[in-house]
């Protein structure tokens, strides 16, 4: 028997929720900033450092400056931790445009933008090249993307041309996450619930987010409560998920101030109304928390 | 997306002026003009010079007016350690340089100017063979460039061969800075000599210099401000 996708019960023809950039055109939520920085960036000709953990949307970003360069023949986009030739530079002109070592046949390739995602492991070689391409123009720009900066493999000299353009991506908001589930079409078929709970079980963190709402969506349960869905997501990222060390700081997208975890969810002290048993969110004049039922009394309520 | 216009293209420029590629600019030197001639007179004398700079104060611009200068009167190869495998290949290049009957016969060039850019990495035979070919009048003098001499791989060999002839590039100053500002953007109204000099006060570095000043003019027009003010200039 085929099996039906939870997509396709819903009519769609491709799953909605698709992680990979490179395969659907859906919009990213809370990068339009890095976005514009971005094509700013390679219409001055720079070079550019982007920082992000996996998952944050580094190749979503490159992915909105292809959506804006392609079909001029100049973008060339480089995931550098798939390749599974040696990556090299040379090479990558040579097929692109007939560019022969140290001639030109015909067509310079001047002007190419370079794309390298995953850039930590570039070759000594490639280093060089890099920055000879770069400094002669026929590379008109360079993003590099990394997910630790300290132990990329980059050539003084280059990090040099980099200087200080740097993007780092930050966690998501809830309403970042909102978005994302309207930017695919999908407001109408996921519930707020699980929205909320995807992304408190994300830590804003965009694929996280989208692999929990998937994992809600394609469970056997239609219409799953609060408790069924929070069921799914602990069994999706593990029972010890409480016991993960915390090095990471979260600020409120709100009032800017610190995040503080209760009972496995992110809250703001100052923003958010939330349950001190449970963490789950709840309305100001509740007289019991909705997650885990526990009474209020006036003065237990955080405000 | 915003589909706005970038700020260069908005006030008349096809390209960004502040580029920091020096292939665009015809690497211009700004204060660098009276050791590009002190410079340019030893390797028409013999000597084997180290030119040691920072990153983005010219060093790559200096090998070029280098080359420029000394073109006509003097067999010059140019290697850049950067757009190559790092070995030299000296032998080869020597022999590319003796023109057709030279090359016919695999006789090697002599009296070169050999000028080699990004040497830090230089290896212990390449450095040997420019001894050796020293000694043997195919290769006159040489230049050799890097960031540092002392982050050199084989720097104690090349200590040998270069002595004490280590150079470091003059500072840019104040002066220079507003003519590379200038040279880039003529009497552009929007950004004043007193700015210039403040974001020199910040970054004396020629490419940091670049790049504060095109950030600093970003910031102006994408605020849409006449003239830029301090708090336009980038930390």
């Amino acid at each position: 028997m085929i099996k039906i996708e939870w997509y396709e019960k819903l009519d769609f023809d491709e799953n909605p929720l698709e992680l990979n950039p490179m395969k659907h055109d859906f919009e990213p939520a809370g990068l339009e900033e890095e976005a514009n920085e971005l094509i700013y960036r390679i219409q001055a000709g720079d070079m550019l450092l982007i920082i992000g953990k996996q998952g944050h949307g580094k190749t979503a970003l490159l992915k909105q400056a292809i959506k804006r360069f392609r079909g001029k023949g100049k973008l060339i986009y480089v995931d550098a931790k798939k390749t599974s030739y040696r990556l090299d530079i040379e090479q990558l002109l040579v097929k692109k445009y007939g560019f022969v070592r140290g001639r030109l046949l015909g067509n310079k390739p001047k002007n190419m933008v370079l794309l390298l995602d995953n850039a930590h492991t570039l070759s000594d070689r490639n280093n060089r090249l890099i920055k000879f391409y770069f400094d002669q123009n026929y590379l008109r720009s360079v993003i590099f993307t990394t997910d630790n900066p300290d132990e990329m493999n980059i050539d003084q000299s280059i990090r040099s041309r980099i200087g200080n353009r740097v993007i780092e991506l930050e966690p998501i908001s809830l309403d970042d996450a909102r978005q994302i589930i309207k930017n695919r079409m999908l407001d109408e078929f996921v519930s707020k619930d699980t929205v909320e709970e995807s992304f408190r079980f994300s830590e804003g963190n965009p694929r996280e987010f989208l692999l929990n709402v998937e994992a809600v969506m394609s469970s056997d349960i239609e219409n799953p409560t609060s408790d069924e869905i929070r069921k799914i997501l602990k069994k999706r990222s593990g029972a010890d998920s409480d016991d993960e060390e915390e090095t990471d700081v979260f600020i409120c997208n709100e009032c800017k101030s610190a995040l503080v975890k209760i009972a496995g969810e992110w809250r703001c002290e100052k923003c958010d109304t939330f349950c001190e048993n449970c963490g789950g969110l709840v309305d100001e004049d509740d007289d019991y928390c909705p997650s885990c039922g526990i009474e209020f009394l006036e003065e237990e309520v955080e405000e | 997306m915003k589909k706005e216009k970038p700020w260069f293209i908005s006030l008349g420029f096809k390209e960004n002026p502040f580029t920091i590629k020096p292939s665009m600019y015809f690497y211009e030197l700004f204060g660098l003009n009276s050791q590009l001639d002190m410079i340019a007179s030893q390797l028409k004398l013999g000597s084997v010079i180290f030119i040691e700079s920072p990153y983005g104060t010219g060093k790559t611009a200096i090998m070029k007016n280098l080359i420029d200068k000394l073109k006509g009167e003097e067999k010059i190869i140019y290697k850049s350690l950067n757009s190559t495998d790092r070995s030299l290949e000296l032998e080869e290049l020597l022999k590319g340089r003796s023109g057709f009957l030279g090359w016919l016969f695999g006789l090697k060039a002599k009296s070169v100017v050999l000028m080699i850019d990004e040497a830090s990495h230089i290896t212990l035979k390449d450095i040997g063979n420019i001894q050796r070919f020293r000694e043997t009048g195919n290769i006159k003098s040489v230049a050799l460039s890097a960031a540092s001499f002392d982050e050199c791989i084989h720097k104690d060999k090349l200590k040998k061969l270069v002595g004490s002839n280590i150079i470091e590039l003059n500072q840019m100053k104040k002066q220079d800075a507003i003519e590379l500002v200038r040279s880039r953007v003529g009497e552009l109204e929007i950004i004043s000599n007193e700015i210039i000099e403040k974001i020199f006060e910040v970054s004396s570095n020629p490419r940091e210099l670049l790049e504060k000043a095109g950030d600093a003019i970003r910031n102006a027009v994408e605020k849409d401000k006449q003239e830029v003010t301090e708090e336009d200039i980038p930390k």
